[in-house]
């Protein structure tokens, strides 16, 4: 890991190194975060360009990628929700805009899709749950990496799980992959 | 699709299903992330990026060029801080009063400051905007952004010290949507001053930001953003707890105006006193003449056989005179082994010249280094920044610097 060690050298070898090995956990974070593959992509683009200028100052890239992250989504999210009023031509006006009741009905069909359902939670739930539950990251280290409270966490995270579990049914799991599991190293 | 579940499927579970859920949501998670192919960014797409989006005269840039000459990790650059130290002292920086910026003049600056960072940036069209029928789509963003503090801040930074602090610096940003390039329709830059700002706010887990009020500029829209500093910042030690950032739009005018700063009075005082002019833009005919002004200088700062000859090419040549003669009497060959290439970033590009004034242009370049360890050469591009004087083009010193970063230590500061 390039990371690892307690002087990790900070230059654009070791920049590309840590993007190769981390690269697809990070898309797949990112898209699971904006609950879009298009979204995503953008997101962990600027966040990237971000995290390459400041690379030398960085001690924790895992850390500091997943708070950038967590951080971009919600704060996408709660853009494009006070934008609305200024650019309604412009915007997509359904991302992260939790639906309400009546649009369950109209989700019925993607029930099987888990980006469809995690685009139905608040941009902060979404978060929490990506973290908890592909992430694998403990509700105290997401508290200290979102910088909130524990409690919030927990209130999120139960909220968001209610809310999934509305949206895709309390039925039997998904089958699980046939390939190795993708997350290769912990996010 | 999953059968229609049983009715009440969604009242409150117990602990044993809730788990049962958290257990299958995990598997759902892994079969979503395999449906979530390749490809990946890479790190040297980003950093290709960034070296597209910053058109810019710093030495980071340089240090990712020349950091992509060298194999095996070898190089001599990987310590380099962004403003390279200088072997003297300048004692030339002076304050500024007004400041003219990308068509913008800005006719009143807090006393006692002088730039120490100009970087132009192309930002490409907006993404997953779609305009409505019969409006201008937003081609690229050109902004051009001067960092402004204390002279003594400044100087200190030329001497090799700590880059001035945030707490003191002003930045005055110009941006300028250009036409769309299906149509030639110019949209309204107050959509883009929307982006930056949400850009901003997007990507800044250093700051929470708020909109305090809007100063009322006579005939500009104008938002002022308070910045408070997260405790918790990567930075928080060099950022001071409070700074604004003010976002002026004139209508109808071409250009859009972001100034920052760490009093809010200031800020406001500086966005009040500038004037937008007409997009900076030169004949086919000078454009043409600009091109070869270009090459000759290049040659000259690049190719030329004598210190004498390459330093006579550049805009501050006192700035680099002291660094270039040691460099010579050290490393000569390595000196010598520099080569310019041509203009464009690739060899069949086409020059990309971005007039910034009728007497200020940056361009892209190509140059030929030495690798790190002296037993081959590579071509990298460049932007070199240049001012017309005289008749004649010049490169500024400090592009220069920027561009010789691996084989020259001389101040990058403009």
């Amino acid at each position: 890991m390039p990371d690892g060690g307690a002087a990790p050298r900070r230059d654009d070898r070791s920049f590309e190194d840590y993007v190769a090995d981390r690269g697809m956990t990070l898309l797949r974070t990112a898209v699971f975060l904006t609950g879009d593959r298009q979204a995503g992509e953008d997101l962990l683009q600027d966040v990237l360009l971000r995290v390459y200028r400041r690379w030398r100052h960085i001690d924790d890239p895992d850390s500091y990628l997943r708070r950038s992250l967590a951080n971009g989504a919600v704060s996408r999210a709660r853009r494009r929700l006070t934008a609305r009023e200024n650019l309604v031509d412009w915007d997509d006006p359904d991302v992260d805009d939790p639906a309400g009741p009546a649009d369950e009905a109209a989700q019925a069909t993607d029930r099987h899709d888990l980006l469809a359902a995690l685009r139905q939670l608040t941009a902060r739930q979404r978060a929490v749950i990506v973290l908890r539950y592909f992430g694998d990251l403990p509700e105290a280290q997401i508290a200290a990496e979102l910088g909130c409270a524990p409690s919030s966490v927990k209130t999120h995270t139960a909220r968001g799980l209610l809310r999934l579990r509305a949206l895709l049914g309390p039925g039997a799991p998904a089958l699980p992959p046939l390939s190795p599991s993708p997350k290769g190293a912990t996010a | 699709m999953r059968a229609p579940e049983p009715a009440g499927h969604d009242a409150r579970p117990g602990p044993a299903e809730l788990a049962g859920f958290e257990r299958r949501l995990r598997v759902e998670f892994d079969a979503a992330a395999a449906g979530i192919l390749p490809p990946a960014p890479t790190g040297a797409a980003i950093i290709t990026r960034r070296r597209h989006q910053r058109r810019a005269v710093t030495a980071a840039i340089a240090v990712a060029a020349a950091v992509a000459l060298v194999t095996g990790g070898v190089t001599v650059l990987t310590g380099t801080t962004r403003h390279a130290a200088p072997a003297v002292v300048p004692a030339h920086t002076r304050p500024e009063t007004h400041i003219d910026v990308y068509g913008v003049t800005f006719g009143w600056l807090p006393p006692g400051v002088a730039r120490y960072d100009d970087t132009v940036t192309a930002l490409g069209p907006t993404s997953n905007v779609n305009a409505p029928v019969g409006v201008a789509r937003p081609g690229p963003t050109v902004q051009q952004e001067l960092k402004l503090a204390p002279v003594a801040e400044v100087n200190q930074a030329l001497a090799g010290g700590d880059p001035p602090s945030p707490a003191t610096a002003y930045t005055v940003a110009v941006l300028r949507v250009q036409p769309d390039p299906l149509t030639g329709a110019s949209p309204d830059p107050g959509i883009e001053l929307r982006r930056q700002w949400d850009r901003h706010q997007r990507f800044s887990p250093d700051w929470s930001a708020t909109e305090v009020y809007a100063p009322g500029l006579p005939a500009r829209s104008t938002v002022l953003i308070r910045r408070d500093a997260r405790p918790a910042g990567p930075s928080a030690g060099d950022i001071p707890p409070v700074s604004y950032a003010l976002y002026v739009h004139v209508p109808g005018a071409p250009a859009g105006v972001i100034v920052t700063g760490p009093d809010a009075d200031t800020v406001g005082r500086i966005g009040a006193a500038a004037t937008v002019g007409p997009q900076p833009a030169v004949a086919p005919a000078q454009r043409a003449s600009a091109l070869a002004g270009f090459r000759q200088a290049a040659h000259a700062a690049f190719d030329g056989p004598a210190g004498a000859g390459m330093l006579a090419a550049l805009t501050a040549p006192d700035r680099a005179r002291p660094a270039l003669t040691e460099a010579l009497a050290s490393h000569g060959a390595r000196i010598h082994a520099v080569r310019f290439v041509g203009l464009g970033e690739l060899d069949d590009d086409e020059p990309d010249p971005l007039f910034l004034g009728t007497t200020e242009a940056t361009v892209t370049a190509r140059v030929e280094l030495p690798t790190a360890d002296g037993q081959g050469h590579g071509t990298i591009p460049v932007e070199l920044r240049l001012v017309l004087a005289d008749g004649h083009w010049k490169i500024t010193t400090a592009s220069y610097c920027a561009a010789l970063t691996s084989v020259l230590r001389c101040p990058t500061i403009p």
